[in-house]
């Protein structure tokens, strides 16, 4: 009887555990599958390009604010269909390793940080 | 019963029959060897000889500084300025050396000039080769040559190793370089190559391969059990090894691995020091050059093809990424394309041809010039991506040299992942010739300028720079210093620039030389390709450019045109 007790707790302990590995599975794919908007930022010359992709939200981005480990960050618009955002001269005095986000400024007014990356300017 | 073990005997030798005529079983050492004429092997001798004379005297000229600058720290307190400035004037004399030590008499490291990244503290114990009094007393005066060794540090090659003595005489430690030895062989290889058709590889006498076109078979011992091996190549290899030099013919794979053929060879015994003895074996299995091939992928193509599997990444996830990327007949294949993944550590995450390799480490592997491709692809990568250049063997074409194109992107902080094009058309491509005598130049012209900037400052040696008649100038390189945030400080090849921030200035593939040569003078300094401006011939020409850090945040450079 103990003994059909245990496995049966076990059990349920088991099925549990999955349920919640599949769950976290489902809502990371999720996240994965269904970003808000996916952007790559990259350093050309004393410039900053940002490429926008795609993502469920890609229609409702209205600002990019790209921020540099140490320096303020700098927001433009973001034309409808953009698929290049370019900060002329944003790395002009940044040397050295700094971490850089790209942070999603939408219409309805929400914000969402979209990449943090670390960046060797040199 | 009888019968029928008996037609079974028949059934299978039937099919084996079968089997056999279909292909599907060969015998290794099919087709068989055709005689070679002593004329044929007195020409592949008369090649072999300039060949071994000129790894002869890298070799001679290496020892003798090794051994003279041990003779100038005799005497000397282990550590110190006067040991540092002996380690960096005997660094820019030997341009192979990738790290110079001084060791005390217990093996511990007391001073070192070296690559800025190694993992080698002073302090540290030094567990690969040591030597003890009683080994330089049996060399005599005589420098001892390692084995190839994987060091401490990662590097692979070979460790040149003089005694130091104290003022009254007695054994007070080592001094030691470590030797890129793929590029003393390779070097010379090349023009071999390009010369009179031939290659060469290079085995130590206990059989362990040192030096092969093939980077992946040095360190293989020929003495060991190799699938790969044919009966007539293992015969022609112990007869190599039994033998200060002769000559032999064997069926060995073809360069692609593709097909057996018969491969001639001649050898001779290299001395390069007290230690192991080098037989030098030149062949005659190399592919002929290919007709110009136009590229079929066009850069802009291939950073396409590069942005597709990147959102693939982002998007599905590493697992599923990578198993896409190496699946040999899947969507990340296209003709010459492929998609190659690494961590940022150098560790291979995805190669769909070359799947053995996936999750070795590959953080050293050095190009036919010695340029740390994986690491300069790295860098790139951590500036968010771009295009990177390096020499590599184009499968298509007969696995000759060519200057290829890859275009990298970093998935997030740990990975990344590229695609690559070989430029046919580039100048240097067919003719292959990042000439071996004015590389090694390059080099020891950048590390005299560290050295001299050592002894008088930085401001003499960017003096010097600018003007031509100084003594370190050579015709053929340019020279140039650059502060870490991107002023030139002296450039005589164009004066204009001299004082003005470069860290804007791109070429056609979007690179900043600025950048790009700064960040590899903060890792420690090394070889790397750009495309940069030539004011003489007003257009862009491939260059060769080596950089190293000069203290101060000032950072001395070079450059060959390589067209």
């Amino acid at each position: 009887m103990a003994i059909s007790l245990v496995i049966t707790v076990i059990l349920i302990l088991v099925a549990s555990l999955g349920g919640l590995l599949f769950g976290a599975s489902i809502i990371f794919d999720q996240s994965l599958n269904d970003p808000d908007v996916l952007v790559h930022p990259a350093i050309s010359g004393n410039d900053m390009i940002i490429t926008i992709y795609e993502g469920g939200r890609v229609t409702e981005l209205a600002q990019i604010s790209l921020e540099i480990e140490g320096y303020a960050p700098v927001v433009q618009n973001v034309p409808g269909g953009a698929t290049e955002i370019v900060y002329v001269g944003i790395a002009s005095q940044v040397t050295g390793t700094r971490a850089v986000g790209v942070r999603g400024i939408f219409t309805d007014g929400s914000m969402k940080i979209l990449k943090i990356i670390d960046f060797k300017f040199t | 019963m009888k019968n029928i073990t008996l037609s079974s005997i028949v059934i299978i030798g039937i099919l084996l029959l079968f089997l056999a005529a279909s292909g599907c079983i060969t015998t290794q050492d099919d087709p068989k060897l055709e005689p070679v004429s002593e004329e044929y092997y007195a020409e592949m001798d008369a090649a072999l000889y300039p060949y071994m004379q000129s790894v002869d005297e890298q070799m001679k000229d290496i020892t003798a500084s090794v051994w003279n600058a041990a003779r100038e720290l005799d005497g000397v307190p282990k550590k110190g300025q006067a040991v540092n400035l002996a380690l960096l004037k005997l660094k820019s004399e030997i341009p192979l050396a990738y790290d110079v030590e001084r060791i005390d008499e217990h093996n511990i490291l007391t001073a070192i000039a070296g690559e800025l990244n190694t993992s080698l503290q002073v302090g540290d114990e030094i567990i690969t080769n040591q030597y003890t009094e009683e080994d330089f007393r049996a060399a005599g005066s005589q420098c001892i040559v390692s084995t190839h060794t994987e060091f401490q540090t990662g590097n692979q090659g070979i460790k040149v190793s003089a005694p130091i003595y104290d003022a009254e005489g007695n054994f007070d430690g080592t001094l030691q370089v470590i030797l890129d030895g793929t590029y003393l062989f390779s070097g010379p290889a090349e023009e071999l190559r390009t010369t009179y058709g031939y290659t060469v590889w290079v085995a130590q006498e206990n059989g362990v391969v040192i030096y092969d076109e093939d980077a992946y078979e040095i360190g293989s011992n020929l003495l060991e059990p190799n699938a790969a091996y044919t009966p007539s190549f293992m015969a022609a290899a112990n007869d190599i090894l039994e033998n200060e030099s002769g000559h032999t013919s064997y069926i060995f794979y073809t360069i692609d691995w593709h097909k057996i053929s018969q491969t001639n060879a001649v050898w001779s015994t290299l001395v390069p020091g007290y230690g192991p003895t080098w037989r030098v074996i030149l062949i005659d299995n190399v592919p002929p050059r290919h007709e110009l091939i136009e590229p079929s992928v066009t850069p802009e193509e291939l950073k396409a093809f590069v942005m597709n599997a990147y959102v693939y990444a982002q998007t599905k996830g590493k697992t599923a990424a990578l198993a896409a990327f190496n699946d040999p007949n899947g969507e990340f294949i296209d003709g010459e394309l492929y998609i190659f993944a690494f961590e940022t550590d150098g560790t291979i995450l995805g190669l769909p041809y070359q799947p053995v390799l996936i999750g070795t480490n590959s953080w050293f592997a050095e190009d036919p010039s010695g340029v740390k491709y994986v690491q300069r692809m790295i860098a790139r990568a951590q500036q968010g991506g771009g295009y990177v250049l390096y020499l590599a063997p184009n499968p298509s074409a007969g696995y000759s040299t060519e200057l290829k194109l890859s275009y990298v992107i970093p998935i997030d902080n740990q990975w990344f992942i590229g695609a690559g094009l070989y430029e046919h058309t580039a100048p240097i491509s067919h003719t292959v010739s990042v000439d071996w005598q004015t590389r090694n130049e390059l080099i020891k012209q950048v590390r005299t300028m560290r050295y001299l900037a050592a002894v008088e400052g930085i401001p003499a040696v960017t003096e010097m720079i600018m003007d031509p008649t100084s003594s370190f100038q050579r015709e053929g390189l340019y020279p140039f210093a650059i502060t870490g945030n991107g002023t030139i400080l002296a450039f005589a090849n164009n004066p204009a620039i001299v004082g003005t921030n470069q860290l804007g200035t791109l070429n056609s593939y979007g690179m900043s030389f600025a950048r790009e040569g700064i960040s590899l003078g903060k890792s420690g300094g090394g070889l790397m390709y750009t495309l940069a401006w030539d004011s003489g011939k007003q257009k862009e020409v491939f260059v060769l450019d080596y950089v190293e850090p000069a203290g101060n945040d000032t950072y001395f450079a070079s450059y060959m045109i390589l067209e």
